[in-house]
């Protein structure tokens, strides 16, 4: 294992730059997650770690090994694509076996780690099937278990678990996650389903137009959003318009002044965000609430099950609420058109 | 009336049906009629015949100039076949792979065949291969080593084709997947590019092998003393004699041709090719 360094890591196509200047540490073992919508540059900085694109710029290391015009065949790393991309004329076993074979693994040895391999991925019993006789969980996994069979130095996952439907997915998922730790691989997922690298990340780098973003543990990153693209993509977000009017203070456009807990990295100061699971709804105009509170108008009430969610306006805008559910109290529910107080603690909002 | 009888759109399924069968005979009736006379036992073919033998098969087998020429045909074929493929799947690779100024006109080329004429492109290979002796000195023209050039430039074709097509619709990422496993270039290539393609290669070599070991306008102008093909054989024969023993040799060819195919087959799903 090894850690993985991009520094200025830059790659251009049609005259653009596809990823710009990134730079990134992945520590040993750490399982890191790019995060971003599609063409924000998280699978071209993949591919450039795999070798499969050379940067036109910066420089790529796997702890102190310069691989940046390394070929991929040369670097030692393990790589998942999401539709598999397995050998078809190949059984199970041979697919496992590809990457020891091409660094002269004696038969003994190969036999012995690819049923090691294949049982670390549950599937020793489907060793002489053909790729096509399997469902997809089980041709990802076979996938898996060639990318880790010869011990790489950097576990490369693109978008590995988005062919799979979603109950499969969150199976392969733990399956993944305990793997990676029990191998201690140096592992880069490259995911556009937010829920997933939160679930699944020890880091997660947020990407968008071939930059950085944000970079932190999925707690850091979704109660402390650096702007505002991030507080978007990320969760579910309400945004308060106005302006900073100093540390601490903000001015909504509707002429209220409210307080904030701390300010996004990254912000741009025209907006407060919070969060829908961060506020309260209480009875009637102008309750009693410690902290902030505004009056607001009920709109919408959808049903979602463990939670219930409210769409209110307010002087300027609109708001999304999440109540949870438990016991289905029915002192905490509201009916469209009731006026109500929306209330939250300053420290929940962030100014972005 | 018919058409209150039967359920709807049976009239026009009857239709389609006759349509089919008839376009069926049209195709299979010679080919029939031809396997039929060869066992005729009197040596003018006459209607109905007068009985029936094996006789003209033996007959041809004795003929040195038609096991010559199947000798010769199914080693032109061989080879030819062998030299398309060498020489066309670098090509289709290419072809598919990389982005040039005038690819497209190389494919349109590629078509050329198809739309010249056979005894035009007998006529000029002929002349290039003339034109080749005048510049080295070694005769190209009327030798083994002129004729397979030639017929793999005719089979050339379908095989950069079939290859390209299936070259265009394999999985790329499994090739990426196995060059980040370790495999350099030529391994990638032999393990992972060629099996994928398969289905093309051998359609392309059956291709290859039967246009060559049918073709006769082309061979016309490439053969000489030694090298005279199976059809080449049948023409010279034909222009004498006419008798059941051509049939024989037809229906031989015929049984050749269908034996590759069916072997093919069993190997690998034809209709998989196309």
């Amino acid at each position: 294992m090894s850690s993985i360094a991009l520094t200025e890591v830059t790659k251009i196509y049609g005259g653009q730059a596809t990823v710009d200047r990134l730079d990134l540490k992945v520590r040993e073992a750490e399982f890191l997650a790019f995060l971003g919508p599609s063409g924000c540059g998280k699978s071209t900085t993949l591919r450039m770690i795999a070798g499969l694109a050379i940067p036109d710029g910066g420089h790529i290391r796997f702890g102190a090994r310069d691989v940046t015009r390394l070929p991929p065949y040369q670097r030692n790393a393990g790589l998942v694509f999401q539709g598999y991309a397995l050998f078809p004329n190949m059984t199970v076993a041979e697919n496992v076996a590809f990457g020891l074979k091409m660094r002269k693994v004696g038969k003994p040895e190969t036999a012995e780690r690819v049923a090691r391999a294949l049982d670390l991925v549950q599937l020793g019993h489907l060793a002489d099937r053909l790729p096509r006789q399997l469902s997809g969980g089980q041709q990802q996994r076979v996938a898996l278990a060639r990318a880790v069979v010869y011990n790489p130095e950097a576990l490369l996952l693109d978008e590995p678990l988005s062919a799979l439907d979603a109950k499969l997915r969150g199976e392969v998922r733990s399956e993944l996650r305990r793997l990676q730790r029990r191998l201690g691989l140096t592992t880069v997922f490259v995911t556009h389903d937010q829920d997933e690298a939160l679930a699944i990340a020890d880091r997660i780098v947020v990407m968008s137009a071939g930059r950085i973003e944000q970079t932190g543990t999925p707690g850091e990153i979704y109660a402390t959003p650096a702007n505002r693209f991030v507080a978007e993509f990320l969760g579910m977000s309400n945004f308060l318009p106005g302006r900073r009017e100093g540390p601490g203070r903000f001015r909504l456009a509707t002429g209220e002044l409210l307080g904030y807990g701390c300010e996004g990295a990254r912000a741009g100061g025209h907006a407060l965000a919070i969060r829908p699971e961060n506020i309260r709804l209480l009875p009637g105009r102008g309750a009693e609430a410690d902290g902030h509170s505004l009056s607001a108008r009920i709109e919408e009430v959808v049903y979602r099950g463990s939670l219930v969610e409210y769409r209110l306006s307010l002087g300027g805008g609109t708001l999304t609420v999440h109540r949870r559910n438990a016991d289905h109290d029915p002192a905490e529910r509201f009916e469209p058109g009731e006026t109500v107080t929306a209330c939250w603690r300053a420290p929940s909002t962030i100014l972005i | 009336m018919l058409s209150r009888l039967l359920p709807p759109g049976a009239g026009f399924r009857l239709a389609m049906g006759t349509l089919a069968v008839l376009a069926f005979l049209l195709l299979a009736g010679p080919l029939a009629t031809v396997v039929w006379v060869s066992f005729f036992q009197g040596k003018i073919i006459a209607f109905p015949p007068e009985g029936y033998t094996l006789s003209w098969y033996a007959a041809a087998w004795e003929m040195p100039r038609f096991r010559g020429g199947l000798a010769t045909s199914l080693w032109v074929a061989l080879a030819a076949t062998a030299a398309s493929l060498a020489a066309g799947v670098p090509a289709a690779l290419y072809l598919a792979r990389t982005e040039f100024r005038g690819r497209e006109a190389i494919q349109s080329v590629l078509l050329g065949p198809l739309i010249v004429p056979g005894i035009v492109a007998g006529l000029a290979l002929y002349m290039f291969l003339i034109e080749a002796e005048i510049l080295t000195g070694v005769q190209f023209a009327q030798t083994m080593g002129g004729l397979v050039l030639g017929h793999s430039l005719i089979a050339l074709p379908w095989t950069v084709r079939l290859v390209t097509a299936a070259l265009v619709g394999m999985d790329r990422q499994a090739e990426e997947a196995a060059a980040v496993m370790g495999a350099r270039p030529l391994a990638v290539f032999f393990l992972v590019t060629l099996p994928a393609i398969r289905s093309g290669l051998v359609a392309g070599g059956l291709f290859s092998f039967v246009i060559s070991f049918v073709d006769l306008e082309k061979s016309l102008f490439l053969v000489g003393p030694g090298t005279t093909t199976l059809p080449i054989a049948i023409i010279n024969y034909l222009e004498w004699s006419v008798d059941p023993t051509i049939a024989a040799v037809a229906t031989a060819q015929i049984a050749a041709i269908s034996a590759v195919m069916i072997a093919t087959d069993r190997v690998f799903k034809l209709t998989r090719a196309f």
